[in-house]
Formats: structure tokens, sequence, C-alpha cells
């Protein structure tokens, strides 16, 4: 299922949300994305929003805060925040920039964030 | 340049996704950051859940290596493996508290223990098959 601007799709899996940002989101688009992701997380009342990074190929301070600002959020809407196929430069990055998305749980593939689903604190 | 390291710093697949790192000798920025680009392409590609960072090689522990290895750590857990640490010798050991490193990870002297504990984490036991 797309959303708005191309930016994100999103898929519903029993009681988890998978979200796909793509890689070419604007400075701009990224408030919207936001919104746009809460807004479906309120709808369809998920225990867990997995975001998938892998099409993520570079990240920036902003990204970070971007992230951090939406995994928050979440957790306010009652929704934990996992993630999944985070590349190596990526995760090399953020822990440069000092992002060390602890309230995040981290997998390498979608099956491991679904079966983990209880783990997530 | 590459080989020597590779030789120095022995990524190995110990068991099924549990992969153990021997650090020997100083570790420098440049070698942190050679380090850590091949143990993440060898996680990827080993699939690890578990990655054993082996210190024993390890003689001088001062606040720079220990944010190399703080990095690291951070680094690998991003990735989603857990990280466990073996060979923290007693020097060592007294040496990070005075400095008040921390490396917030579980951490052993002997190896074996630290296998345990993976196996732990990976829900497996050792038993005796008599």
């Amino acid at each position: 299922m797309e959303m708005g601007l191309n930016q994100v799709s999103y898929q519903k899996i029993k009681d988890s949300i998978i979200i796909t940002p793509k890689e070419s989101m604007h400075d701009s688009y990224v408030q919207q994305f936001i919104e746009n992701t809460l807004n479906i997380l309120v709808r369809e009342n998920p225990k867990i929003m997995i975001i998938d990074l892998s099409h993520i190929e570079t990240v920036d301070s902003f990204m970070g805060r971007t992230i951090n600002e939406l995994v928050k959020s979440a957790k306010l809407v009652g929704v934990k925040t996992s993630a999944i196929g985070i590349r190596p430069e990526v995760a090399i990055t953020l822990v440069e920039l000092g992002f060390n998305l602890l309230n995040v749980k981290m997998y390498r593939t979608l099956e491991q964030a679904l079966y983990n689903q209880n783990e997530v604190d | 340049m590459s080989n020597s390291d590779e030789i120095r710093t022995p990524i190995v697949e110990v068991w099924r996704n549990v992969l153990l790192v021997s650090i020997v000798g100083v570790l420098d920025t440049n070698r942190t950051k050679i380090l850590t680009e091949r143990l993440l392409d060898q996680l990827v590609e080993q699939e690890a859940l578990v990655v054993i960072l082996d210190l024993d090689g390890v003689s001088v522990m001062d606040t720079l290596v220990a944010k190399h290895v703080i990095n690291t750590i951070k680094t690998i857990k991003l990735m989603g493996p857990e990280v466990i640490i073996s060979g923290i010798r007693p020097d060592v050991a007294q040496t990070m508290v005075s400095l008040g490193v921390n490396f917030d990870v579980e951490t052993f002297n002997l190896l074996r223990r630290a296998m345990e504990h993976a196996m732990n984490i990976l829900g497996l036991k050792v038993v005796s098959s008599k």
C-alpha cells in the first residue's frame, strides 16, 4: 500500500505494521512522513511498528533525529518499534553521529522481527 | 595492509550464528575502522545472532581504546546481534573501573563462559550424550 508521495509504503501483518521508507526522502517530506505514519498507527493499532531500513543507503543527523522522533511518537500512541535490514554503512554512520537507537530492537530479517515480537520492550 | 590485519584480528564462526572476534594488539582509529567494516560484512554473511569480542590480546586499555571498543559494540548491536565480551583480564578490569568505562554488555574472563552465555542466548544447551 503506497502512501501519498510514493516515499513510503506500509503493510500490516498480524499485530505489526511494516513501514518501508524509500531512500530519496527530502527534508520537507519528512514531517509529512511522520504525520502519515502516526495516522496509520492510530488507525490500524498494531502492537509493533517494524521499520524496514533496507532501502536506506545513507543517513545524516537529520534522518537520525527523525527516526528517534518517530520512535518516541509511536511509543506515545502505544506502539513499540523494531527495525530490520539496516546496512553496515548506515550502522557505522549512525554510531559516529551518536545515535544508538536503544529503544529500537534491531533485526536482520523480517522473519526474526515477527518471530521475536514479544521480546520488544 | 588488509592481510596482516586479518591475521591480527581473526573473525571465526565458532557456532552457527555465533562469531568470535579476537582482537590482538593496539586498537587505533584506523584498525577499528577496518575491523568494523570486515566484521559487519561477516556478520551479515554468517547471519550472526551473537558476536563474542575477545579482548585477551588487548594489552593496553585506556580511554581511547575503550572508546573504540564501545563504538564497535554499538555498531554491532545496531546490526542486530547480541554482543558478549571475553578475555577481560584483572588488570584491564581494574583500569576500566578506575576510568569509569562501561561496556554495557555481558563480560567474561573465560572464553568458554562467553560461549555458554552465547548458547543461552540462542536457547541451546550442551548435554552429555552418555
